[in-house]
């Protein structure tokens, strides 16, 4: 019994220290400093929750939390909807070349985020870009213009672009569980007299449901933790018209050295992804 | 006559819609990163004018792709062996060992998945700094590695917790221990599942922004997600160099990716849970 003590220690030890200096003593750390008034240099003075307090009065991040809440209710059900209409869509084997687009549709994933931000920032450059262009083709001329440059319209634009992104992870989920629906369920189905309509309704959608759930989660958290993009385009601007919490988080700390302020964001910003991943987390280890 | 008349609009609709819609940006900065920049700054779609060339890649590597690649390289490869070593000699201790304390240990290893990385932001930093590991790439190599233990873990262990055990009992009889029956006997069948995880660590880490600009401050150890956002100018923007930069940067992660496909698609679906 003792011996196997040790060999487990053996296999366990390496892992443990790393996850112990560099997960479980900076989240502590970083709540402690959420307490503090802190600038980085001298030591750090308990003021309570003065930070999280002068967060909830400044402008600055009340627009981010707003920002995050619009890219929330935008992304999410796009994200859902298109990954799961072009998977629906690529399954019709008579289209040529599907597996070509299959592959086209996920490189948003494999190409780094930013490098997807320059993509989008050249589709969307005033002269350049093709999206004025492609406006004034059919006629819409008059509503082109610099589309991350006016405050108008720079959260929507950068909304678009991340769903451009992202609906190839949900794609391809809706794609594997597509192909988990064996071909005789259907075939009884339709021998049951189900129309197409009934089949789906029926059948197709509730046995994707649980792959929807996760999607809706996964898109959840990611709307919630953006960054790369926003860093890349426009940081946070014009104004602040493009802030989010993961940004600003960055701002107050490595552009103001406001440390407590910033780690107070963190904590925050933590509190809302861990309470999204939870569940997540519960219904991976029911199906395990 | 009919049927064929929807086979023909669905192929239109697949690829002249959702096929041009994921096409034409990247179509977009590719014929930036071949031509110069005076002829595309009215639209790479005018062809009135067509000079083809990678001038724009030279002058890329010179303004020091070549370097921010390298250190790309020398990032993310040994992150992903050694995050890959430690991580499945944990996971085979938990599968392995089941005492009360190394379960509990596990669910909070499984909570560490949704801890984002902002929340261990600058009590990291202020370490590194203490042990003089800002800017160097030992510093971030530890970070990433720790950070993503969790969920290679987590993957790892319901992996072998699925494997037949007849083949290691069968090696510890024949007197091998617990440390050989793993590198001999577990690791080697286990190749399949290693390679869906370390190939989306790889991209991961290739692509991860946030750590190395917070992390790396000299052109000397920036990767190159850090080098592109560098070479994005304040108030106008050479597209012909940074397309070309761009698609540097990218050819790796979209090469291993083709290359690995099924395997990196099973490593996706296994990290969709992280936070």
């Amino acid at each position: 019994m003792k011996s196997k003590w040790l060999i487990c220690s053996f296999f366990l030890f390496p892992a443990l220290i790393l996850l112990t200096i560099f997960i479980i003593y900076p989240s502590l750390l970083t709540v402690y400093y959420s307490l503090c008034n802190w600038d980085g240099l001298t030591n750090p003075k308990f003021i309570g929750l003065q930070n999280y307090v002068s967060l909830f009065s400044q402008k600055v991040f009340l627009a981010a939390i707003k920002n995050n809440i619009i890219w929330v209710i935008i992304f999410v059900p796009s994200v859902v909807f298109t990954g799961f209409f072009i998977a629906i869509l690529l399954k019709n084997k008579v289209i040529i070349g599907r597996n070509i687009i299959k592959s086209l549709v996920f490189i948003g994933m494999a190409i780094p985020m930013v490098v997807a931000g320059i993509l989008w920032m050249f589709i969307y450059d005033p002269t350049a870009g093709i999206l004025n262009e492609f406006l004034k083709q059919i006629g819409l001329g008059n509503l082109a213009r610099g589309w991350l440059g006016d405050s108008g319209t720079a959260l929507y634009a950068l909304i678009f672009a991340n769903i451009w992104i992202w609906t190839g992870f949900s794609m391809i989920l809706y794609s594997a569980g597509l192909e988990n629906i064996s071909e005789e369920i259907n075939e009884q189905a339709k021998i049951d007299g189900c129309s197409s309509l009934q089949l789906f309704w029926y059948i197709t959608f509730p046995m994707l449901l649980p792959i929807t759930t996760v999607v809706i989660i996964m898109s959840l958290i990611t709307s919630i933790k953006v960054f790369d993009i926003v860093y890349t385009t426009t940081q946070g601007g014009p104004g602040f018209a493009t802030e989010v919490m993961a940004h600003l988080m960055y701002y107050e700390i490595f552009r103001y050295w406001r440390f407590g302020r910033g780690c107070a964001v963190a904590v925050i910003f933590t509190i809302i992804v861990i309470f999204l991943s939870t569940y997540n987390i519960m219904r991976m280890e029911k199906t395990e | 006559m009919k049927i064929k008349g929807s086979i023909i609009a669905i192929n239109i609709f697949a690829w002249g819609v959702i096929g041009l819609a994921w096409l034409i940006p990247i179509l977009g900065i590719f014929m930036a990163s071949i031509r110069p920049f005076s002829e595309i700054v009215s639209g790479w779609w005018n062809f009135t004018e067509l000079h083809i060339g990678f001038e724009n890649y030279s002058i890329a590597f010179s303004k020091g792709m070549g370097r921010y690649l390298f250190n790309t390289i020398i990032i993310s490869v040994p992150t992903t062996l050694l995050a890959c070593l430690i991580a499945s000699l944990a996971a085979y201790g938990f599968s392995r060992f089941s005492f009360s304390i190394t379960n509990i240990v596990f669910i909070i290893i499984v909570f560490m998945q949704t801890i984002p990385r902002q929340m261990i932001l600058i009590p990291i930093f202020t370490l590194l700094q203490k042990l003089h590991l800002i800017d160097t790439f030992f510093g971030i190599i530890l970070v990433h590695t720790g950070f993503e233990l969790p969920w290679l873990i987590f993957f790892l262990r319901a992996y072998f917790s699925t494997m037949p055990r007849d083949l290691e009992d069968a090696a510890k009889i024949d007197g091998c221990g617990y440390f050989q029956t793993f590198f001999r006997i577990v690791l080697p069948t286990c190749i399949p599942a290693i390679v869906s995880v370390a190939s989306i660590q790889f991209v991961w880490i290739w692509n991860d922004l946030l750590f190395s600009l917070i992390f790396l401050s000299s052109k000397a150890t920036q990767p190159i997600s850090v080098g592109l956002t560098k070479l994005k100018g304040a108030y106008y923007v050479n597209w012909s160099l940074l397309s070309a930069s761009a698609i540097i940067a990218s050819i790796i992660p979209v090469f291993l990716f083709l290359l690995l496909q099924k395997y990196f698609l099973k490593g996706i679906m296994s990290g969709a849970i992280k936070g």
